[in-house]
């Protein structure tokens, strides 16, 4: 509560920018966003005391924290914290790889090959409004419960951004860009390596970063839908919280897959910045 | 081709007298085939040219019988009003586009395919944006397979021609229109074209930039002298720079009437004198106010 006070009354921006400009670190935007988190987390806390609520209905956020911290060293089903959050990742990266190697080559021909869009477009249309969760049952017939079919349930998340981010990129690559590598004697291949996909790359890197942000919620999905079998994962995590009735578990695996999530959008929001220097 | 270019042309680009490099000043440059040698010239030859394009149920004729020669080393500007095929008949030049009838022919031979022998500047500069300069003007050695040494005297050589040195690694976005379209250029002339094709190229510049970048060209189009095919709205710079000034009637776009600037301009020809001691000549004047009568008359034709 008082943070958000505290927030609230703060000095007016200019004054902010010149604190900013004071202390290297950390900037005022990051001590904003602190704050506002901390303000969030106190309301939640003094709803809960206050309210007298139940620890089984909503666990105060030092419950929650305390519950993770304990899973780092304590072992639950397959492992501790670290072993569910790295079975998750790797279902994800393995799911998003496939994403990737399918969904880029495919646009990339689709905007240069026009045969080819005629083809896919139709297939892709229908394909990509099924949600990546009613893939789960189809994807245990294939791959049985396990690893492989989370993946592919990732990949049907995953694919339909990086497809259409790829295909549209390379589509509005500037002609006169590529008239003028064709004059200067290029042929097919170096104007794709050179002239169509790095025009295309601002599109791409926003279709991976949707794209994995969509793997990593479709994710979860998989592991509490396709999941059975296995015993490890943030999923199984959420559904163990639920099936001993401990709020807390549930509530702290949501917490990290939501920081999870954020950090992998902050690496890759570098990357792009780094791949597009010349943008500045 | 690349080859023969390296061997003998660029010793030109230091400013000395194109007569270093015999066979290039004389009759075109020498190209080895096998163990044959045969000399290309480098003159554009356009017969009965028509270019359509199929539009909405309506074809469009942007050129219609186009006949004009131009000859090896010849700097011909081609003024006329909007849309009368000008941009169409600089890229069937390039082999960017084909024409429905008629032929395009650069030393005899039919152009089929865009190549480094035809190099093209664009109004818009169309470097790309994440190579650096130096990457840029690299673009065109490097994908003709010129070994990395030789590639980077040459690179160095025309950085430097351009004034842009201390540049290299900057990207385009970083520099003034001026200072793009200079690369540009230096990313044409680095080829060795035999033909040179602008398309109102110092359109986006400002008139300052516009008179320097026009005697920029000059000075490196006389050290290497390739065969220039220039397109522009401004009347004032095809007197300036033309060897002969082609004007073309509105669409359907034909010859209206050619020019010769040389008879006036004198035999060292005046684009070599400063811009503003040109432009103060009555007989420039005179040509100016010619052409431009011509280009007026079409444009009222039609609206």
């Amino acid at each position: 509560m008082t943070d958000i006070h505290a927030t609230a009354g703060a000095p007016p921006v200019d004054a902010a920018d010149d604190a900013s400009r004071r202390m290297p670190m950390p900037s005022a935007r990051t001590l904003l966003v602190t704050a506002v988190i901390l303000g969030w987390l106190g309301l939640w806390w003094a709803a809960v005391v206050h309210l007298d609520v139940s620890k089984d209905f909503l666990p105060t956020p030092y419950e929650v924290a305390h519950r993770i911290l304990v899973l780092a060293y304590e072992p639950l089903g397959a492992g501790t914290l670290w072993t569910h959050a790295a079975a998750s990742l790797v279902r994800l990266l393995s799911g998003f790889a496939a994403a990737v190697a399918v969904g880029m080559p495919l646009g990339l021909l689709m905007a240069l090959i026009r045969p080819v869009n005629h083809m896919v477009t139709p297939l892709f249309e229908l394909f990509r409004y099924i949600p990546p969760i009613a893939w789960a049952p189809f994807a245990i017939f294939w791959f049985g419960a396990g690893n492989n079919a989370q993946a592919y349930v990732i990949f049907t998340a995953a694919f339909p951004p990086i497809l259409i981010n790829t295909f549209r990129g390379v589509e509005l690559v500037d002609k006169r860009l590529i008239d003028a590598a064709r004059t200067l004697g290029a042929r097919a291949h170096t104007i794709i390596a050179e002239v169509a996909l790095p025009g295309a790359l601002p599109y791409v890197m926003t279709g991976l970063r949707i794209g994995l942000a969509g793997g990593w919620m479709a994710l979860i999905a998989a592991e509490i839908v396709a999941g059975t079998g296995s015993r490890d994962g943030l999923g199984y995590l959420i559904l163990q919280g639920q099936q001993s009735l401990a709020a807390d578990l549930t509530i702290g695996a949501m917490v990290l897959i939501g920081i999870i999530g954020t950090l992998i959008d902050i690496v890759l929001q570098r990357v792009e910045a780094r791949t597009q220097s010349w943008r500045h | 081709m690349m080859r023969a270019a390296a061997d003998c042309g660029h010793a030109a680009v230091d400013l000395q007298p194109p007569g270093d490099c015999g066979a290039r000043a004389v009759a075109g440059f020498r190209v080895a085939l096998g163990s044959r040698s045969i000399v290309m010239t480098n003159d554009l030859e356009y017969e009965n040219v028509v270019m359509e394009f199929r539009g909405r149920g309506a074809t469009v004729r942007a050129l219609d019988t186009f006949n004009f020669h131009v000859a090896e080393s010849e700097f011909v500007v081609v003024v006329g009003p909007s849309g009368c095929g000008k941009s169409t008949l600089l890229h069937m030049t390039a082999g960017l586009m084909h024409p429905t009838a008629g032929r395009v022919m650069l030393g005899g031979s039919i152009i089929t395919d865009p190549g480094p022998d035809k190099a093209i500047v664009f109004q818009n500069f169309s470097l790309f944006p994440w190579k650096s300069v130096r990457s840029n003007i690299d673009f065109g050695l490097r994908i003709n397979g010129m070994p990395p040494a030789e590639r980077n005297e040459l690179i160095d050589r025309y950085i430097k021609l351009i004034g842009l040195d201390g540049f290299e690694n900057h990207y385009p976005r970083q520099l003034s229109g001026g200072m793009q379209q200079r690369v540009a250029i230096a990313r044409s002339f680095v080829m060795r074209p035999r033909v040179l094709l602008m398309d109102e190229p110092f359109a986006a510049l400002d008139a300052q930039n516009r008179q320097l970048m026009q005697e920029e060209l000059v000075r490196i189009w006389s050290a290497q002298r390739p065969t220039v095919m220039f397109i522009t709205h401004s009347v004032e710079e095809a007197v300036f720079l033309a060897d002969r000034i082609v004007v073309i009637s509105r669409r359907p776009g034909r010859v209206k009437k050619v020019l010769d600037v040389t008879a006036v301009a004198g035999a060292s020809h005046w684009r070599m004198d400063p811009f503003e001691d040109v432009i103060r000549r009555p007989d420039f004047q005179e040509l100016r106010a010619e052409i431009w009568g011509l280009v007026k008359s079409e444009i009222q034709l039609r609206s």
